[in-house]
């Protein structure tokens, strides 16, 4: 009894200590988004606002701030009306297709976002189509990348629904296949879609290298935006991180908020 | 009905092609051509340049290094959380979610504002005298910085193969007799390995891609693959797409073959 009281006591002292070292990064940039002034010793010499109303009253900022916004919510609409139906249509009806995307999950790992900055760059370029240096690219190449994250939570619910029968008795009623998607199909998936298009929001709103390879100073968004402040006073660099960090931690707590209260 | 569904898949297969299956075959076919014709010429010049050979060891160091960093406190802490119940699994779950998505421009000036020149932790480290000096802007630093999302990431990835050790196997082994290490040795491990395997690989595969961490940290003074790439295809300096191409190649051979045959392993495993 007593080693098992020993190992839990050993359990938590790991999962505490790995997490405040997680959290230690984070903690920082949010003192020094507060700091009068820190470079002259471990702690701050007092805290202020001015940092955030200095950031956040800057125009260039807060176009960034909308631009990132935009393709983010961009390319959680873009995985709803392409990817959504195109993984229904393979889980009922094409098992090839379905297997197809089960190993396209581990190509953003195969397929590094710098070398597909190279093939990008040679085809989408020149004519007959060309999209570097506009925003269509990153909402158009966003959606492969984010659809692994898509993908797995929103097949693991597929997996327990008789979709295919689903369909057939809509069907029989006279429903519409986008009708029984839209009424009976998603609702009942809607956890793993919305965990997935959290994601997917952060995913789009966060990503650097396209974002500043492919388009750069025609569309800046905040990760290009951030990028080039970070020569700046420390302050105003740490500001904005912990805007960011806000955004992408609000879409992750609001889709599980948005679980909890329905599954209850 | 096939037909059908396959209008609703079309949109959707007609951009995984053209933005993902087209640029890899436009890099396949790049690195291939040299001034205009079909040779192996830009893979001889890699190979043959000590610069891009030191970019391909200084990556698989950095990545096997903090793979194994990663994997080493990982594995632990996705069984400590395994043995957790429910709401704080699914609390710290979240927290390594974020820490592992936390990468990028925002970690490398998080990591500047804490272990640059004046930063908290070098401050701390240097006046304490624990350490002369520590540099972020090195290789040690790269190794702190990726390790913050190596650590995170390995929980993510080992943690659903752990379902296979039910608690009950380590029961019967303890009726059986088994000591802790015997369970692990003759039970546990065999169990997982094929897991932890491809968990390893996937680690190691998301370090030699990363860019944007080590280009925000460091810039062009890091010799990885993937800054190379960067720079020849976007330096102002000088730029040369067939290079970028087979740089390219190269390193998605790196990655290629490992992760089909651990797929392979895994499928065979079922």
């Amino acid at each position: 009894m007593g080693s098992r009281a020993l190992g839990k006591r050993v359990d938590q002292a790991l999962i505490g200590i790995v997490s405040a070292l997680l959290l230690l990064p984070v903690l920082a940039v949010a003192v020094g988004a507060l700091a009068t002034d820190w470079y002259s010793g471990l702690l701050p010499a007092g805290l202020t606002l001015r940092w955030f109303t200095d950031v956040l009253a800057a125009p260039e900022f807060q176009s960034a701030l909308g631009r990132s916004l935009l393709i983010a919510l961009g390319s959680v609409l873009l995985q709803l009306v392409v990817s959504v139906p195109a993984v229904l249509a393979a889980h009922a009806y094409l098992p090839w297709l379905d297997r197809w995307m089960e190993r396209l999950v581990i190509l953003p790992y195969a397929l590094p976002q710098v070398v597909l900055v190279v093939g990008l760059l040679q085809i989408y370029a020149t004519d007959p189509l060309v999209l570097i240096g506009t925003p269509w690219i990153l909402l158009l190449a966003y959606l492969p990348l984010g659809f692994p994250l898509l993908y797995l939570p929103l097949k693991n619910n597929l997996r327990a629904l008789p979709v295919r029968e689903l369909l057939d008795a809509g069907r029989l009623v006279g429903a519409s296949d986008r009708v029984i998607a839209l009424r009976v199909i998603l609702p009942c998936v809607r956890s793993g879609l919305l965990v997935g298009l959290s994601m997917v929001f952060a995913l789009a709103f966060a990503e650097f290298v396209f974002a500043n390879m492919l388009v750069g100073g025609g569309f800046r968004t905040l990760s290009v935006y951030l990028f080039g402040q970070r020569q700046k006073v420390g302050q105003v660099t740490a500001v904005i991180v912990v805007i960011y960090f806000a955004v992408m931690w609000l879409a992750t707590a609001l889709a599980l908020f948005v679980l909890r209260e329905r599954r209850v | 009905m096939n037909r059908r569904a396959l209008v609703w898949a079309t949109p959707f297969l007609l951009i995984v092609l053209m933005f993902q299956v087209l640029p890899a075959g436009s890099v396949l076919l790049g690195s291939l051509l040299s001034g205009g014709q079909w040779s192996l010429a830009n893979f001889g010049t890699l190979l043959q340049s000590r610069f891009y050979r030191g970019a391909f060891s200084t990556s698989l160091y950095l990545s096997l290094v903090t793979s194994a960093i990663g994997m080493a406190i990982g594995v632990p802490l996705a069984l400590a959380l395994h043995r957790r119940s429910g709401p704080v699994r699914r609390r710290f779950l979240t927290l390594f979610n974020v820490a592992s998505n936390f990468v990028g421009v925002p970690l490398a000036l998080a990591f500047t504002t804490l272990a640059g020149v004046n930063g908290v932790v070098t401050l701390l480290l240097t006046r304490s005298g624990l350490v002369r000096d520590f540099n972020i802007y090195s290789l040690q630093g790269l190794i702190l910085v990726y390790a913050y999302f190596q650590i995170p990431f390995a929980v993510l990835v080992v943690f659903p193969g752990l379902d296979a050790l039910t608690p009950d196997l380590s029961e019967q082994a303890r009726l059986m007799g088994a000591s802790r290490l015997t369970f692990w040795r003759r039970i546990g491990l065999p169990i997982l390995a094929p897991s932890l395997a491809g968990a390893f690989i996937l680690l190691f595969a998301n370090a030699m891609g990363t860019y944007a961490t080590a280009y925000a940290l460091i810039g062009g003074g890091a010799n990885l693959v993937t800054i190379r790439i960067g720079e020849l295809v976007a330096g102002d300096v000088f730029t040369d797409p067939n290079l970028a191409n087979a740089l390219s190649v190269l390193l998605v051979g790196t990655l290629l073959v490992p992760i089909l045959v651990s797929q392979t392993l895994l499928r065979r495993h079922g």
